[in-house]
């Protein structure tokens, strides 16, 4: 009775040690592929290499800044170029700053352009001064008053009107210490116009 | 010979069969360790947050079928990954961006703006109004000397940076003042960076000049002047520094042929320039003389008497005697104002001259009698009106009746001036 009873205790633990064993063959391996979880974020570029992919595993996520070229920004619609660099998160002075470079540098290019003939000609038109005033149909200060009068409603269309207001104290107030500090100089009889 | 009894074989029996599940027993216990061995073993660290840009890049290049099993997610760009506390990395983000390098300029001198307000409002500006006046604006000059030190540094960071620099007031000026035309006209042949920093340069010379006259208050005339001229001379080479020669040249005599106002149009004056050579030669004889700015910086300093003539024979040698002398006529604002009239009313040019020599001909004897010492003041009252209404007379009959009418009523305040008196007899 005493063998009969050792028997059936040992044949007992050989079932449990059997159930036990399946079970830990079936159980994953902790730190195995399939729980692998890779999340790196830079601003620089990465090569990441996975460390184990012998057998076909789950894809590593990696997530990664998008590449910024200006051209996704710029847009010759002055407004759409606001929006554009609203959407990533660019700071309000900076959106001003930038629309207001692109504006001056086209306001600048074009009253060159109202120049130009003073440029080319600019002694041969001193020699005859009366010359120098007259400019086809439209005088040339008219023309570069008319430009300035565009540049600002290229802003306030772009900005808003209040731009100049929401600008802050740089460069507005600088631009009205300006205004008040400086006359321009006096150039006798010779008028630009 | 003796056989076993039954129960003694089915007891061996069981004992085997005992003995092999113990055995099975061992064999099942030992792969049940070995299994828990791995499972509890540690796990392998899993990839660091920090592990970025170099750390990550050394690791080698991996196998294609490798690469395949990574998949990309991509955050959206946002304008902070471009900024940096450095200048530096913020400039080189943005041109690898291919910002547009005028963006980039005015971004930097804006953030550089930005940055100085704030270290000037930071400067100490006590009140001291309990103090005398002296102590008060010691204090002042003290300020806006740091302030003037600030402007610098922040230029000469500027130009480290970009390469190019200019002021605030420059900045406005060139993109906001109607006036600004003018500068157009003037340097609008150099490049936008270049016209920036000479306006720059010319507001600084506008605040020197300005300077100098309040730190001269007690200096001798020989002492303002010296520092006067150092003080040109350093606008001078600022400028020189800006462009090339050839376009310093250039923007000298424009600026000059502005500055003294030497050429007028034919409503005001007979005198022609044959062509644009012509004018450019002789704007440069003047610049040699009268420097560009210098009216501006230096002021009307009487310029000696030998230097006077010099410029004078100078200029008869450039035009001839009567060309020469047509452009003095043409300089003279009461001159202009016959000729103007002279145009307006149709009448030959040697009317006008010939009027203009009667004019002549009577403010000197207005001069002479002026100066006579020798007449009592009813004496020198009659010989006043004497020599008016002469004048008057004579004009008459060179305009005409219509013409001299006109003149007479609109064009004569110079003729009704009263004697002046210092030394005639009561």
């Amino acid at each position: 009775m005493n063998r009969g009873f050792l028997l059936m205790a040992s044949m007992a633990l050989n079932v449990a040690l059997a159930g036990v064993g399946i079970g830990l063959v079936k159980r994953p391996v902790p730190g195995g592929p399939a729980s692998r979880v890779l999340n790196i974020v830079t601003s620089r570029s990465v090569r990441v290499v996975a460390a184990v992919a012998v057998t076909p595993t789950p894809p590593v996520m990696l997530s990664v800044p998008a590449a910024f070229d200006w051209s996704q920004v710029a847009s010759t619609n002055l407004a759409q170029y606001a929006a554009n660099l609203r959407e990533i998160e660019c700071p309000k002075e900076i959106i001003r700053e930038v629309i207001l470079a692109v504006v001056n540098e086209d306001f600048v290019r074009r009253r060159h352009a109202i120049f130009e003939r003073i440029h080319a000609q600019f002694w041969e038109l001193m020699a005859q001064p009366e010359h120098f005033k007259q400019d086809g149909d439209e005088n040339t200060e008219d023309r570069s008053k008319q430009l300035r009068t565009t540049r600002d409603h290229e802003l306030e269309a772009a900005l808003g009107t209040n731009w100049q207001r929401d600008a802050g104290p740089s460069p507005l107030s600088a631009m009205c210490r300006c205004q008040s500090s400086v006359t321009p100089p006096k150039y006798g009889s010779l008028q630009i116009s | 010979m003796r056989s076993h009894p039954l129960h003694l074989q089915a007891g061996r029996r069981a004992r085997g069969v005992l003995l092999g599940s113990a055995g099975l027993n061992l064999l099942l216990l030992a792969a049940v360790l070995g299994l828990a061995k791995i499972h509890l073993a540690k796990p392998p660290p899993s990839p660091a947050r920090t592990a970025v840009g170099s750390e990550v890049s050394q690791v080698p290049e991996a196998a294609p079928s490798e690469l395949d099993a990574v998949v990309t997610n991509q955050l959206p760009f946002r304008w902070a990954q471009l900024e940096s506390e450095d200048f530096r990395i913020y400039i080189a983000n943005l041109r690898a961006a291919r910002c547009p390098e005028r963006i980039i300029h005015d971004l930097v001198f804006h953030d550089l703006e930005r940055l100085y307000e704030t270290k000037k409002a930071a400067l100490p500006c006590p009140d001291l109004f309990w103090e005398s006046g002296r102590v008060r604006e010691a204090a002042r000059q003290e300020t806006d000397k740091r302030s003037r030190q600030m402007e610098l540094e922040k230029r000469a960071v500027m130009r480290d940076l970009l390469g190019v620099w200019w002021s605030n007031e420059a900045w406005d000026f060139w993109y906001d003042q109607g006036w600004a035309d003018i500068a157009e006209t003037l340097v609008g042949f150099l490049t936008n960076e270049q016209v920036l920093e000479a306006v720059t340069v010319y507001f600084d010379m506008q605040e020197a000049s300005s300077n100098l006259g309040q730190e001269c208050e007690l200096c001798s005339e020989t002492d303002e002047r010296a520092r006067q001229e150092t003080a040109y001379q350093h606008m001078v080479n600022s400028f020189a520094e800006i462009m090339s020669p050839a376009e310093f040249e250039e923007m000298a005599l424009r600026i000059c042929l502005m500055d003294q106002d030497l050429v007028k149009d034919s409503s005001q004056s007979e005198f022609r320039f044959r062509n644009g050579t012509e004018v450019r030669d002789f704007v440069k004889l003047v610049n040699r003389f009268k420097p560009f700015f210098s009216k501006e910086f230096l002021g009307n300093q009487d310029e000696d008497e030998s230097r006077k003539a010099q410029f004078q024979s100078e200029m008869k040698k450039f035009f001839g005697e009567d060309r020469f002398a047509a452009f003095e006529r043409s300089q003279n604002a009461g001159y202009q104002e016959i000729w103007q009239f002279g145009q307006e009313q149709h009448l030959p040019p040697e009317t006008v001259l010939r009027a203009w020599q009667v004019r002549e001909a009577a403010e000197k004897e207005f001069g002479h009698l002026s100066e006579r010492t020798d007449l009592l003041l009813a004496e020198k009252a009659a010989a006043w009106i004497e020599v008016r209404q002469q004048t008057q007379t004579a004009l008459a009959a060179l305009l005409g009746a219509t013409a001299g009418a006109e003149y007479l009523k609109k064009h004569c305040d110079w003729l009704k001036a009263s004697p002046a008196n210092p030394g005639g007899k009561s």
